[in-house]
């Protein structure tokens, strides 16, 4: 009998130790899986504010998580200074020159810290070193930057419009800069968004040009003199509505029909915002930011198929016949 | 005795070590897995034929432009030649939509070029019918141009064709004047099963094209009751200008009331103003005259005339326009 007791207690004694180094043998693996033991190194960034930041908040290189915010505090001379503990296996990515940026996951999804692997050419960044913050451009600040000049070309564009009148050549550069602003108005999106930009720029050099090109001519004197008053983009532009109403029904007319056109290009301004799905990388922030969290719920979602707890392989691409554009048919009776 | 106890000892001993290894292979097996390698272009490309078709769904024909252009660009990249040939094809289909007619003759070419070197006769059918219906549309249809080229099984209940071809084949026939072939198409899609949102649309099409066709017919009741059921898928899938179509066609029936034709007729004309279509809402302002003749309301009238002024402003504009770009 007493050996059988012992016998027991041996086997339930293995059974115990067994299912204990079973437990350690997990733990270490999720430790090493997260990187806990893994070696780190230290980097430093001074934002103009911590309102965006937090311990432990995640820091990205090209989409992988190589580290996460230490420690965040307020210096004496009134500057913030965030604590990095990035990856040593990383360090040999990251040059000098790197900079260190806030990018949100989604939409609504979690700000991120993303670090840019700085100038290749030059030496690897060091150890404890101080690295350059700097602020992504969303598009509601692109907007915000934008809306401005479009109220500004809005009032350039209403005292070209008076000028128009005056000069009533259908071949003058001023007519061929309204076309192209009008094609432009057409469909604001995100490559328009840049030759809008470029349209503006060029009426105004344009302008400039011709206003100095007239300055000669007794028309030009008149001209100049008025455009000598009051426009906001070009500071000598008078308001022409005193010569506008000489000018009779036949004018206002067409001036009617350019404003409705400077109309349309502010509203379709207002519809970039709605156009996010179709932001190109050369607009930074939001749609970018939008398009990597895309990136990664399908990444997500691929690897969710081939888990272990749908037990599916990926399931085959979505086929091409829900990608063929339906008929557009006319159908009017 | 000793032998059984140490036994099921034994037992339970790899039991638990089975579960052991078995939890420890399912975390295994949950964890980070790397992700197949994919080619981002193809990935850029279909995004951006999503984005072009939800712009089609909505009419902003523009943007679904832009994104056809764009998935065109990134399947080029891709390499990827059936990819390529569908963003041709979109890009047609969006062309021929915004009524560029050149353009989307072009892209047909094109896919059809690109079908016949790579063998893809469904995408080289699809094009072809578009094309002709395209070229029929604008009055220049090739004479060596024949129905019975097209396999007749697109027109029976066998054969699995996409309903988008059948749709072509059978909107084809009808302009083309066959209408059996056209009535039988239509009626192979309205049988179809299914709950897509294009499928559904379709549908709504082919029960239009039949309306249109019995109208046509002056099988009026048939007509009516087609319309009956285009509208009911419109109302499922949201397709205001089909639905605003088949309102108007059953206000011009005349076997309904006077009264529910003017209903008809006034919901297509709301549909047409909110579309800012001038051509369809002057046909159904005409109607809606026609129907209060011989006291039309002279609210009506001056809308018609309102409507006639801005159609000749717009024509002038077109004009003015095309005369501007040929200076340029």
């Amino acid at each position: 009998m007493g050996e059988f007791v012992a016998n027991v207690r041996r086997q339930v004694g293995w059974f115990v130790l067994l299912g204990m180094g079973t437990i350690v043998l997990i733990i270490l693996a999720v430790s090493l899986q997260s990187d806990l033991f893994a070696k780190k190194f230290t980097l430093y960034f001074s934002p103009p504010s911590a309102a965006f930041f937090y311990d432990g908040q995640a820091v990205k290189f090209q989409g992988f998580t190589v580290g996460r915010i230490n420690e965040m505090d307020l210096q004496e001379d009134g500057r913030v200074r965030i604590t990095l503990k990035l990856l040593e296996r990383y360090h040999p990515m990251l040059h000098q020159d790197a900079i260190i940026h806030l990018v949100r996951d989604g939409l609504i999804g979690e700000q991120t810290l993303e670090i840019t692997s700085g100038n290749a050419k030059k030496p690897v960044v060091e150890a404890e070193q101080t690295i350059h913050y700097e602020t992504a451009a969303t598009i509601e600040q692109l907007l915000q930057d934008i809306k401005p000049a479009v109220e500004n070309a809005n009032t350039l564009l209403r005292e070209l419009t008076e000028l128009a009148a005056w000069l009533n050549d259908p071949t003058s550069d001023f007519r061929q800069m309204l076309s192209r602003m009008n094609a432009v108005s057409q469909d604001l999106n995100r490559e328009n968004v840049g030759k809008l930009v470029i349209n503006l720029a060029e009426i105004l050099e344009n302008l400039q040009s011709m206003t100095k090109g007239l300055k000669d001519s007794r028309v030009g004197e008149q001209l100049a003199r008025s455009l000598q008053s009051t426009s906001e983009i070009l500071s000598d532009l008078r308001p022409l509505t005193q010569q506008l109403a000489k000018e009779g029904p036949e004018s206002l007319t067409r001036i009617n029909s350019l404003i409705n056109h400077v109309d349309l290009l502010s509203k379709s301004l207002d519809t970039v915002a709605s156009d996010l799905s179709e932001l190109t990388p050369e607009l930074p922030g939001l749609a970018r930011e939008s398009r990597q969290a895309i990136s990664e719920i399908q990444g997500m979602l691929k690897s969710l198929q081939g888990s272990w707890l749908l037990g599916n392989p990926p399931g085959p691409a979505q086929g091409k016949g829900n990608s063929v554009a339906p008929p557009v048919l006319d159908m009017q009776p | 005795m000793k032998h059984l106890i140490r036994c099921s000892c034994y037992g339970r001993w790899l039991l638990t070590l089975l579960c052991v290894s078995m939890l420890c292979s399912c975390g295994g097996k949950s964890s980070h897995k790397a992700p197949e390698p994919e080619n981002p272009y193809i990935s850029q490309a279909n995004n951006f034929i999503q984005n072009g078709l939800a712009a089609m769904q909505n009419e902003r024909w523009q943007s679904a432009e832009n994104s056809f252009a764009r998935a065109l660009i990134s399947s080029q990249l891709a390499d990827d030649i059936s990819l390529v040939s569908l963003s041709w094809y979109n890009l047609a289909v969006i062309r021929s939509a915004l009524n560029n007619v050149q353009g989307a003759e072009e892209a047909y070419v094109r896919v059809l070029e690109l079908t016949d070197r790579h063998q893809d006769s469904l995408m080289q059918l699809r094009a072809q019918i578009a094309l002709a219906l395209i070229q029929e549309r604008e009055g220049h249809l090739p004479e060596t141009f024949d129905l019975q080229q097209l396999p007749a099984s697109l027109y029976q209940a066998g054969g699995h064709w996409p309903t988008d071809i059948r749709l072509q084949a059978a909107r084809l026939a009808q302009r083309l004047h066959y209408t059996t072939l056209a009535q039988q198409a239509y009626l192979v899609i309205t049988q179809k099963t299914g709950s897509d949102q294009n499928l559904l649309k379709m549908k709504a099409e082919a029960h239009m094209g039949l309306a249109l066709l019995s109208s046509s017919e002056s099988r009026y009741e048939h007509a009516w009751s087609e319309a009956e059921k285009a509208l009911s898928y419109c109302r499922v899938v949201g397709a205001p200008r089909l639905t605003a179509h088949a309102l108007l066609l059953q206000g011009q029936l005349s076997i309904a009331s006077k009264s529910e034709r003017k209903d008809r007729l006034e919901r297509a004309l709301s549909i047409y103003a909110a579309l800012e279509d001038s051509f369809a809402q002057k046909q159904a302002l005409t109607e809606l005259i026609k129907l209060n003749a011989p006291e039309p309301s002279p609210a009506l009238r001056l809308r018609l005339q309102q409507l006639e002024d801005k159609l000749g402003k717009e024509n002038e504009k077109a004009e003015t326009f095309s005369i501007m770009e040929e200076d340029h």
